[in-house]
């Protein structure tokens, strides 16, 4: 079966089999790949699997990690003013190069722009709980993007807000 | 022939699109949950229509079915690496239309195994792998071939709409030529009494 393989010609019921056996990066890569396979991800929402969605705006990146730690994906979340749409590209962190299928980088015009829309697109896809570093409150880019997902009125998990004016200001919301 | 019956001995008569009949014994039948909940109680006279699918892919299914009757209980997926020698060939032997045919059957027939191994087969083709790559893996539909059914569905809406359009306006002219009547009905009566008062009045 070299030649390509017609994934949505399939019944429903057996994509979403399918879609269950694949873990969070298989999937992540899979609804990038088109709007039809993104919508079908979407549509079998309510059969995958529990992910803790941890948004690290100070390394701009967004973690997922699956329930049972024994899953974990990465997407990179960086600035870059010459591309004008997402494009997706092979990930290292360092030295230590990781494999392709569990990070991608993403690059967007507008950072905040780029956390909200993959956090929809993740609450689209899994059960997502929301988390947030304990120094995220100092990125510029925290309390928009905060603001604008207690709009969506997501679950949080662990949000750590600082208060002004106080000592012992900081908040943790778990 | 086709009684009910608990006996793996029966055997019922399967009917395909082609209109061919072949027998498949009871105990592979009963792996499906579509014929438990249809036939297996009431029985069946005469053969068992599943005219959707065609003779090969019926077969193939079934001889998946007999063979899988002597061996243990079904207890969830198995991992691919852990299929036996003969499920590994009974997949390779397929081509991809026949394959997608047997997904499509198995699934219609409910046999939860065969529907769950080939699921397994197809996650794996995309395992491990990034978006490029999948989309090479899977057949995704071009651009052009996007616009040109966004065409057709265009082309298909101003039909519709045109269709529509046409009957409203039928419609409005039935409407009109059912009140003509009944207006000129009106206006001759308001005619008459307006005749009838003046009439009065100069009296």
């Amino acid at each position: 079966m070299s030649s390509p393989f017609h994934l949505l010609r399939l019944p429903r019921l057996v994509l979403c089999e399918i879609f269950k056996s694949l873990n969070i990066g298989e999937k992540v890569n899979l609804s990038l790949c088109s709007k039809k396979t993104s919508a079908q991800i979407n549509n079998d929402r309510l059969y995958s699997q529990k992910v803790n969605v941890h948004l690290d705006m100070a390394n701009e990146k967004i973690d997922m990690i699956s329930e049972d730690f024994k899953d974990w994906f990465q997407i990179g979340i960086h600035l870059d003013k010459e591309i004008d749409s997402l494009t997706i590209q092979s990930f290292s962190i360092g030295r230590c190069s990781l494999p392709m299928s569990k990070t991608i980088k993403t690059y967007w015009k507008n950072l905040v722009e780029g956390f909200l829309c993959l956090t929809r697109q993740l609450l689209k896809m899994f059960y997502c709980n929301i988390s947030t570093d304990r120094d995220c409150w100092r990125s510029d880019l925290f309390q928009p993007i905060i603001f604008e997902l207690v709009d969506l009125q997501v679950e949080f998990k662990r949000l750590t807000i600082r208060l002004k004016g106080g000592l012992n200001s900081t908040l943790i919301f778990s | 022939m086709t009684s009910p019956a608990s006996s793996s001995e029966v055997k019922y008569l399967i009917e395909s699109s082609e209109g061919n009949t072949f027998d498949v014994s009871g105990a592979a039948l009963r792996q499906s949950n579509t014929f438990n909940a249809m036939f297996l109680n009431i029985g069946a006279d005469g053969p068992i229509p599943f005219t959707d699918y065609n003779e090969a892919t019926l077969k193939k299914v079934f001889e998946y079915c007999e063979h899988s009757v002597n061996e243990e209980n079904y207890s969830g997926p198995k991992h691919q690496d852990d299929l036996s020698k003969w499920d590994l060939n009974f997949f390779n032997e397929m081509d991809q239309k026949m394959f997608i045919d047997v997904i499509n059957a198995s699934n219609f027939l409910d046999i939860e195994r065969l529907t769950s191994y080939c699921c397994e087969r197809i996650a794996r083709m995309l395992r491990g792998k990034n978006t490029q790559e999948m989309i090479k893996v899977i057949t995704l539909p071009t651009a052009e071939e996007l616009e040109a059914k966004q065409k057709v569905e265009e082309k298909k809406a101003a039909a519709a709409k045109k269709v529509a359009e046409k009957a409203a306006e039928t419609a409005e002219k039935t409407e009109t030529l059912e009140e003509l009547p009944v207006q000129q009905l009106v206006q001759t009566t308001r005619n008459k009494l307006t005749r009838k008062y003046l009439s009065f009045s100069n009296e």
